[in-house]
């Protein structure tokens, strides 16, 4: 009896499922159910009768339904859907923002003619006429495409020792043929974005998550939104983001290395953007909350989030608690009111505007700020004398992505994240902080063995030489910032300085008859500072001893290896002045390899005086 | 109520047949087969809707559906029916007219209804009152076999424009 009620059960339950059903599986189904409850009424339910009809008509809206239910579930995969609107939602919720087609990036040369001055027996450009080429200068290239100065050119800027960056050459002299004047070069960079300006009247009434769109499409980048009294809004990746970096300019004495600063400032008044990719248009989407709670905004008052116990209740059972009310408010961020709105933004871009060299040679628009002390005519003439041209070809410039090219980059970007957790993450984070604020040419982590949860961040810089230095402070304090958002409370990263371990390298070795011995050595020196030289090697990076045999023996008239040995370079020596850092060579080798020192890095510091060949 | 029922008994008997009373013999009928076509209201056993309750019946009425039905007019079974209708506007295109409906006809009651065997087709042409009309008898003769009901027929028209 019970038997027979399961099955009943089962009938039930199997018809009441539209998933991964046909028309025939449900006509199959239905049959099956009338024959069962329904057989006293009625015993025809072939296809050929009418209620054979009816149970088709069913089925058939049942494939519907099941069809439309499938098409849902297939709408929530990314990999699957097909609509286009839920491709564009479930890209957003990837975190892959949508974009227009960008902007080509070009690096342009620029020159302009300079008096000569006398100064300490040579004469050099007079910087006092020197202009500041200001960003949003206009340039064309030969095609009509127009390029957009992205900053300020400091034609007469100095290093803090007073050294001009500008290189510069003689353009002509007088009659005892002394400079008069110099051609003086500098480069900056400029984008093929257009900048627009709009204004947005805001009525004087409150809606949370006001949004305004912009009116052109391929927006790469809002510069500014400024309201009428002053206030900024500024760019966050989500709303519940109330911080974010702002550039101040280095006034430190490392300046030549780290030209900015990083600090983190509150952004009360905030917006996010959202490109469609129907219209390329982008909407900026600002917070909810009123100006007048612009305090509460800042610093959000923790008590709030008090447990509350009513009653008589002694006891509390275990409660989850969401960390981010602790961190955020509610009203996340300001939402405009009142005011008159001035976004200014850079937009257009396209795989057209990649131009190729020496293509950019007209000034459009130029705007220029000299010293008060130099003349009308002075800065007329200096204006008229300016040049440009582009070295290299325009880069960058793409057509905006097909939904199918951000659907891939979208489940790529899935497996991505904006915290440090692995090794790798944080070197990613490291390589990738603006250079305004530093450039860190190498990176090694390790664990810092006193703090099972600390990682020792070694790094290392270079200065405008090429030579390995240690990393400015204002470097490390930049990276301090900038790592400190996207790292994991419970994680410490101590940042040290990397040591450097000069090396130099001594063989002999034995060449064919007729060889010239000097073009052997020659070679092989070659070779040796090819394989040593620092690109080539990362921090904690060893040698091999065996690949630099190879490469020796493998050098043209070479026909053996005498003696090879590898000493650590430290101090002065002969006029070259090496690292401080010292290791045992000897205690370091094992195998045929030299390990690198924990956090240390190998450098042929001096290749034509480190390394010394001898024929045999 | 139960009616008292008038019958001698003999004491070699101890009731009445069922055959002896034509009233006892619906008592214990058989269940409904089917539905009949077109609707129309029940009556006594039936229920809400006409109901067949002979399977030779219900077998005709299947055949007529079958018949008259054209493709596509069935949802979720779009090839259902013998697909007469195409055949009407092209009556003077087709050579031989006859064979073409037979053929659609047999060819569908094959696939559908193969419980049927066709037996004898025959057609006439009935000129109608309009006379841009020309109306088309149908006599079909089948047989089904299987519960060995032979000599069946039913008639069907339909209008050629």
């Amino acid at each position: 009896m019970s038997s027979k009620k399961n099955q009943l059960t089962s009938i039930r339950d199997s018809q009441r499922s539209f998933l991964n059903r046909d028309f025939n599986a449900f006509k199959s189904s239905l049959t099956q159910y009338a024959r069962t409850f329904f057989s006293d009424k009625l015993s025809d339910f072939g296809q050929n009768g009418f209620a054979g009809m009816l149970i088709e008509i069913n089925a058939y809206v049942g494939d519907v339904m099941s069809y439309y239910m499938d098409h849902q579930f297939q709408e929530l995969d990314l990999t699957q859907a097909v609509e286009t609107k839920n491709v564009e939602r479930l890209i957003r919720n990837s975190g892959v923002k949508i974009m227009g087609a960008s902007p080509s990036i070009v690096k342009i040369d620029f020159y302009v003619e300079l008096p000569s001055i006398l100064s300490d027996g040579s004469y050099v450009p007079n910087l006092t006429f020197a202009p500041i080429i200001k960003a949003g200068t206009i340039l064309s290239s030969g095609g009509g495409v127009k390029f957009t100065l992205l900053g300020d050119v400091h034609i007469g800027q100095t290093t803090y020792a007073g050294v001009m960056y500008a290189d510069y050459v003689t353009m002509n002299t007088d009659n005892d043929g002394n400079p008069t004047s110099f051609s003086v070069k500098r480069s900056g960079f400029c984008t093929s974005a257009s900048i627009s300006e709009e204004q947005f009247t805001i009525p004087n009434k409150f809606k949370a998550f006001r949004t305004i769109s912009l009116a052109s499409a391929n927006v790469s980048e809002i510069i500014s939104v400024i309201d009428s009294e002053g206030n900024e809004y500024y760019e966050v990746n989500s709303l519940s983001e109330d911080t974010v970096f702002r550039r101040m300019d280095n006034q430190k004495s490392d300046k030549d290395l780290v030209s900015e600063n990083l600090e983190l400032i509150p952004a009360p008044r905030r917006f996010e953007t959202s490109t469609s990719n129907m219209t390329k248009k982008t909407t900026l989407r600002f917070g909810g909350g009123s100006a007048l709670s612009t305090d509460d905004d800042i610093m959000p008052d923790p008590s709030d989030l008090s447990l509350p116990l009513y009653g008589k209740r002694k006891t509390l059972s275990n409660f989850t608690i969401d960390p981010n009310k602790l961190l955020t408010t509610t009203t996340l961020g300001v939402a405009p009111q009142n005011t008159t709105l001035t976004v200014s933004y850079r937009h257009g871009g396209g795989i057209s505007h990649n131009v190729s060299e020496a293509s950019i040679k007209t000034v459009s628009t130029l705007m220029t700020k000299f010293n008060n002390s130099v003349s009308a005519a002075d800065i007329s003439s200096i204006r008229s004398s300016l040049e440009v041209t582009n070295v290299n070809p325009a880069e960058g410039g793409e057509n905006a992505p097909s939904i199918n090219e951000l659907r891939s980059i979208a489940i790529s970007h899935r497996n991505s994240q904006m915290r440090i957790v692995t090794k790798q993450d944080l070197i990613a984070r490291i390589y990738t902080m603006p250079n305004k604020f530093g450039r860190v040419f190498r990176v090694g982590i390790r664990a810092n063995p006193n703090n099972p949860l600390a990682s020792m961040v070694a790094i290392l810089s270079r200065d405008s030489d090429g030579n390995l230095i240690n990393s400015p402070d204002s470097l490390k304090a930049n990276l301090r910032t900038f790592l400190n958002e996207s790292r994991l409370i419970s994680d410490a990263l101590d940042i040290v300085d990397t040591p450097v371990y000069n090396i130099g390298v001594t063989y002999g070795v034995t060449v064919s008859g007729n060889a010239n011995s000097d073009s052997v050595l020659q070679k092989v020196n070659e070779g040796i500072s090819e394989y040593l030289k620092i690109e080539n090697f990362q921090i904690g990076e060893q040698i091999n001893i065996s690949d630099i045999v190879n490469l020796i023996l493998n050098t043209d008239d070479v026909v053996g290896l005498v003696d090879l040995t590898f000493s650590n370079l430290t101090g002065e020596i002969g006029g070259n002045q090496y690292s401080d850092s010292s290791f045992s060579v000897t205690v370091n080798t094992a195998r045929g390899i030299i390990k690198c020192p924990d956090g240390g890095i190998f450098e042929l510091k001096f290749p034509d005086d480190d390394i010394v060949g001898t024929i045999r | 109520m139960s009616e008292i029922l008038d019958y001698d008994y003999s004491f070699k008997s101890s009731g009445i047949r069922v055959g002896d009373d034509p009233r006892l013999e619906e008592l214990i009928s058989s269940n409904p087969v089917g539905v009949i076509l077109p609707l129309r209201q029940g009556v006594e056993r039936s229920g809400i809707f006409e109901m067949s309750f002979d399977p030779i019946v219900q077998i005709r009425n299947n055949l007529k559906n079958l018949i008259l039905t054209n493709h596509f007019e069935r949802l979720g079974n779009p090839l259902y029916g013998a697909n007469l209708r195409p055949l009407c506007t092209e009556y003077s295109a087709i050579d031989n007219f006859d064979a073409a409906v037979m053929d659609r006809i047999q060819q569908a009651v094959l696939k559908f209804m193969p419980i049927v065997e066709l037996d004898d087709f025959s057609l006439s042409m009935v000129n109608d009152t309009d006379p841009a009309l020309l109306r088309i008898d149908m006599k079909i003769k089948y047989n089904v076999p299987k519960i060995s009901s032979m000599g069946n027929v039913i008639s069907l028209s339909f209008t050629l424009i």
